[in-house]
């Protein structure tokens, strides 16, 4: 065991009652996991604060901005991108005056949103489909590998990959009645989809099992420590 | 006036911005760039927002002595303890105790995001570990085919990615897991990923075009 500090031990000591505070709620919501939880919600939003100032907002604008206040001279285009921030920065912060100064919040609001929406247009398409579709093709293109195998890349399992994305997008589609052929197509998608399910929910269910053996073992090496 | 003039800013920007994807040219390019910087300064802008109304709502509780007001108290004092922690000097010593103004190891900041922070949020997740089971009990029965096959499928998973499954079972019960895992899953997921973007293409033109105009909200 390495030599530890005595304040080490003391901030140990308060993330271990912080994590019995929180395991308490297993027995009923109870005042030690209230204040858990209150702790939390302070520190998290001081932390995105503070991480939201130092990370975007100071290299962003503060540092520029001081910069041109200060007369060391910026360039043209970052002049602009200054004061344009500057304004819709302050009519997001108008929405805190109320009456019809609030109002100019919209503003700002509808550039974040038309800026996000606009990029997404593209983005969704290449990402969340072509990149889909084009692992489809791939994949259909693989075929020297061994036929049937569990453990190893096959055609078969290729085959797999592209009947089961493209019956369980079937099933998604609801603009034509589930009936005869493609009415099957939407059953094995549905197969497919339950099994993914299934999946995911194994998966996050031995993802939070090791979280927890995370805190035990936590809880282990602090009485190691302590005794 | 009031809605008209946000909805041809936010039209204005959303087309540029699609369009700017097609045209290889200096100029889009660095209007792209800015406008994504304008929405990260004005998002961080936002945070204020957020903060100001849980702040107030907490104060209120506090000056209405509302059921539970002390833990109120808690919040506003741990919040205050983590912004002060991120704004103080480098320089300033606050004790062996609490630590330095920094950020590096044994900082007043880092010891709140070491010691506060991330034991209390992995803890909540881990929690959640006897939620989903006791949730899986109730909820997984074998009424119908679908029904079976997400609960097997569960099983195998589960069983095959700890260390007792191929210790009792053999290793053909971890191959499974892996392989469910690498084919049926990933055809699940991949139709699954395409009606995400297919979602987030159509809520997308329907903002830019403006014919989403919940955001604008209902008053005046």
């Amino acid at each position: 065991m390495p030599e530890v500090s005595y304040v080490q031990v003391i901030w140990t000591t308060l993330a271990v009652f912080f994590t019995l505070f929180i395991f308490s709620f297993l027995y009923k919501d109870n005042p030690l996991y209230k204040i858990a939880e209150h702790v939390v919600v302070g520190v998290s939003n001081g932390y995105w604060m503070i991480l939201l100032f130092r990370d975007t907002f100071k290299p962003l604008w503060l540092d520029p901005a001081w910069n041109l206040v200060s007369g060391k001279g910026l360039s043209a285009e970052l002049t602009i991108f200054v004061l344009v921030n500057l304004v819709f920065s302050v009519f997001m912060l108008l929405r805190l005056v109320g009456g019809n100064a609030a109002l100019l919040s919209r503003w700002a609001m509808a550039v974040v949103l038309g800026v996000s929406a606009g990029v997404l247009i593209p983005l969704s398409v290449q990402t969340y489909m072509y990149e889909q579709l084009k692992g489809n093709v791939l994949t259909f293109g693989a075929f020297p590998f061994p036929f049937v195998s569990v453990v190893s890349q096959t055609a078969f399992n290729n085959l797999l990959i592209i009947v089961g994305s493209l019956s369980g997008l079937a099933y998604f589609f609801f603009s034509k009645e589930h009936k005869g052929v493609f009415g099957g197509t939407a059953k094995l998608g549905i197969w497919f989809l339950m099994i993914g399910f299934g999946a995911t929910f194994g998966y996050t269910v031995m993802g939070r099992l090791s979280l927890l053996i995370g805190r035990i073992e936590f809880l282990r090496d602090w009485l190691n420590m302590i005794f | 006036m009031r809605k008209e003039i946000p909805l041809v800013i936010m039209v204005a920007c959303g087309v540029f911005m699609a369009i700017q994807f097609f045209v290889p040219h200096e100029l889009p390019a660095l209007i792209y760039q800015n406008l994504n910087k304008t929405v990260q300064v004005v998002g961080a802008v936002a945070l204020v927002l957020g903060i100001v109304s849980l702040l107030s709502l907490h104060f209120a509780k506090i000056n209405r002595r509302q059921p539970g007001y002390g833990y109120s108290y808690i919040l506003i004092a741990f919040f205050f303890m983590m912004a002060a922690s991120g704004f103080l000097p480098a320089k300033v010593n606050l004790g062996s105790f609490l630590g330095t103004g920094d950020r590096v190891e044994g900082s007043f900041y880092l010891n709140l995001y070491n010691y506060v922070l991330t034991p209390v949020q992995a803890t909540m997740f881990a929690l959640l570990a006897f939620f989903i089971a006791s949730a899986a009990f109730r909820a997984f029965r074998a009424r119908s085919v679908i029904a079976t096959l997400l609960l097997l499928t569960a099983i195998i998973v589960m069983i095959g990615r700890v260390p007792i499954g191929p210790f009792v079972l053999g290793d053909w019960i971890s191959d499974l897991a892996d392989w469910i895992m690498a084919v049926p899953n990933a055809a699940a997921k991949r139709a699954v990923i395409v009606g995400v973007g297919l979602g987030i293409l159509s809520l997308s033109l329907k903002m830019v075009l403006g014919i989403e105009r919940a955001w604008l909200g209902g008053g005046r």
